[in-house]
């Protein structure tokens, strides 16, 4: 089945990569994961796999269990590189599980940092459809479990952060235009204005690689969905406009050296031998950006999934591409291999 | 743009500390950012140094440490350690603690987003029966007998529907 990440992103002219929503919820009965012994632990993924997939088609037929803890270590974090799974969900001890949609867009945690996760993903800006995902599985869990859920507080989580809606709406974005220019230093601080946080591609502990970006917003209570929503998108939407101004000056005021920079990444990724995975992501930049601006064409002219590629070279899923285990400089040529291989194809 | 603290590496995060009334902000990479205590950080190990602060400040307004959980025996001093709550019940035991922290967080302190469905549902039974009781005690009154009996029974039924 054609994942969510290799699907066409036309909108937005590539800016916005991905759209995410996450929903935070606990049952009224257990206590939260980070007190929670083994046993109703266990309970819990009992009752949320029994109230996801007992008489429910749609359930059936889109996701299934993934027990956790018959998955290899290196094949969790290759799911944690896709975006299935969080960071912290790799190093749950206690009883866990995953009920992912085949297509990968919908996962839902049990036993991360609440007792369910929620996780809906669309590519390009869609935020709506990913949050009517999200709310089609919470409505359905909810039907049959109790949830925490206080009248004032909304729903109840373990960190008070999350309360209220329990929603963080997020969209991946790549800005490389304004991160060159160094433009992106104050759109962050507008950002924090608006109650909205930036981080890097991955989140926790990574850096920004290749120009790409999740902003999202902060607060959670006090705030309904849609306003959450509209409120990030119309801060995003600026910033997408800001990007392509750059960009757009880029290439009427500075075409020949800005050609020059994106044929000199497509010489070194056709031709390298060895690619860490920090400078493929940043050259793979270059890339996207010369597709998005006409400056590189394919045979079929239409948008090539960069993102796609971004995400299999990353150290855990090209071992997934290999079949096997792979040491930090075997990657570093299997990476070359595997994007000048695949460049040739894409680049007329 | 580099990092404020190790001007080494690309920053990827804004960070903003409340000291008094103000807010400093600080740009970041995500090793730095992970690095630095006592700054908000969304998702983040840091964030709970975040809120250890703001738990250590204002602990002492109120006399709830000496208090535990009934249900997961969390206590102030657990949560400042670790900034997680124990369960649901933590919240109403906690109560004027964790308004006030809900406050400095999220500046507001009512949901006002989704709410489970079925907590609607019972609150339309809970409606429908007193509109019922209601159209009984009038029944009663005006000593129709017949329809009175009818409306008893369909509030049977609705208590007895399982949610309430
Ligand atoms: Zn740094
Ligand atoms: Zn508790």
């Amino acid at each position: 089945m054609i994942k969510w990440y290799e699907k066409d992103n036309e909108n937005c002219k590539g800016v916005i990569i991905s759209s995410r929503i996450r929903l935070a919820r606990n049952l009224s009965q257990y206590p939260f994961p980070s007190s929670i012994d083994d046993r109703d632990a266990q309970q819990l993924v009992d009752d949320v796999n029994k109230a996801m997939f007992t008489a429910n088609d749609y359930a059936i037929q889109l996701f299934e269990e993934i027990k956790m803890e018959n998955v290899k270590q290196v094949d969790k974090i290759a799911m944690m590189e896709r975006h299935v799974i969080s960071p912290q969900f790799i190093g749950v001890k206690k009883p866990n599980t995953l009920i992912l949609s085949h297509d990968e867009s919908i996962s839902i945690m049990v036993n991360e940092e609440d007792h369910i996760r929620i996780q809906s993903m669309q590519v390009g800006m869609n935020l709506l459809e990913a949050l009517e995902h999200a709310n089609k599985v919470d409505d359905l869990l909810e039907e049959k479990l109790n949830y925490a859920f206080d009248d004032k507080r909304g729903y109840l989580t373990a960190c008070p952060t999350n309360l209220g809606t329990g929603l963080r709406a997020s969209y991946m974005v790549h800005l490389p235009a304004l991160e060159t220019t160094g433009q992106l230093k104050f759109l962050l601080d507008a950002i924090g204005k608006f109650g909205l946080t930036v981080r890097g591609i991955y989140g926790e502990g990574s850096d920004a690689q290749g120009s790409i970006f999740q902003i999202s917003n902060q607060l959670t209570l006090g705030i309904n969905e849609q306003e959450i929503i509209d409120n990030l998108t119309t801060v995003t939407m600026q910033i997408v406009e800001q990007e392509l101004i750059v960009r757009n000056k880029f290439l009427n005021e500075r075409r020949l050296e800005f050609e020059d920079a994106i044929y000199r990444s497509y010489g070194i990724l056709s031709n390298a031998r060895v690619l860490t995975s920090k400078e493929a992501m940043t050259l793979l930049s270059d890339i996207k950006l010369g597709f998005e601006l006409g400056i590189l064409k394919n045979e079929e002219e239409k948008q090539i999934n960069i993102f796609d590629l971004m995400t299999r070279i990353q150290p855990a899923n090209l071992q997934k591409i290999e079949m096997k285990h792979l040491s930090l400089k075997e990657r570093d040529i299997a990476r070359a291999t595997y994007i000048r291989e695949k460049i040739v194809k894409l680049v007329k | 743009m580099m990092c404020d603290k190790c001007n080494e590496r690309a920053a990827t995060v804004v960070i903003t500390q409340i000291v008094g009334d103000k807010n400093i902000k600080l740009y970041l990479c995500e090793k730095c950012s992970s690095e630095t205590e006592g700054l908000m950080r969304e998702d983040h190990n840091s964030f709970e140094h975040f809120l250890s602060g703001l738990i250590n400040v204002k602990s002492t307004n109120f006399k709830n440490d000496l208090l535990k959980c009934e249900k997961c025996g969390m206590t102030i001093e657990s949560f400042r350690k670790n900034s997680k709550v124990g369960c649901a019940n933590c919240y109403s035991t906690f109560n004027n603690y964790f308004e006030s922290l809900i406050k400095r967080i999220h500046s507001n302190t009512e949901h006002t987003g989704k709410r489970p469905s079925k907590l609607d549902g019972e609150i339309k039974t809970i409606q429908r029966i007193d509109t019922l009781q209601n159209n009984l005690k009038k029944a009663i009154a005006s000593e129709e007998y017949e329809l009175a009996a009818q409306l008893r029974d369909e509030i049977r039924s609705l208590k007895q529907g399982g949610i309430l």
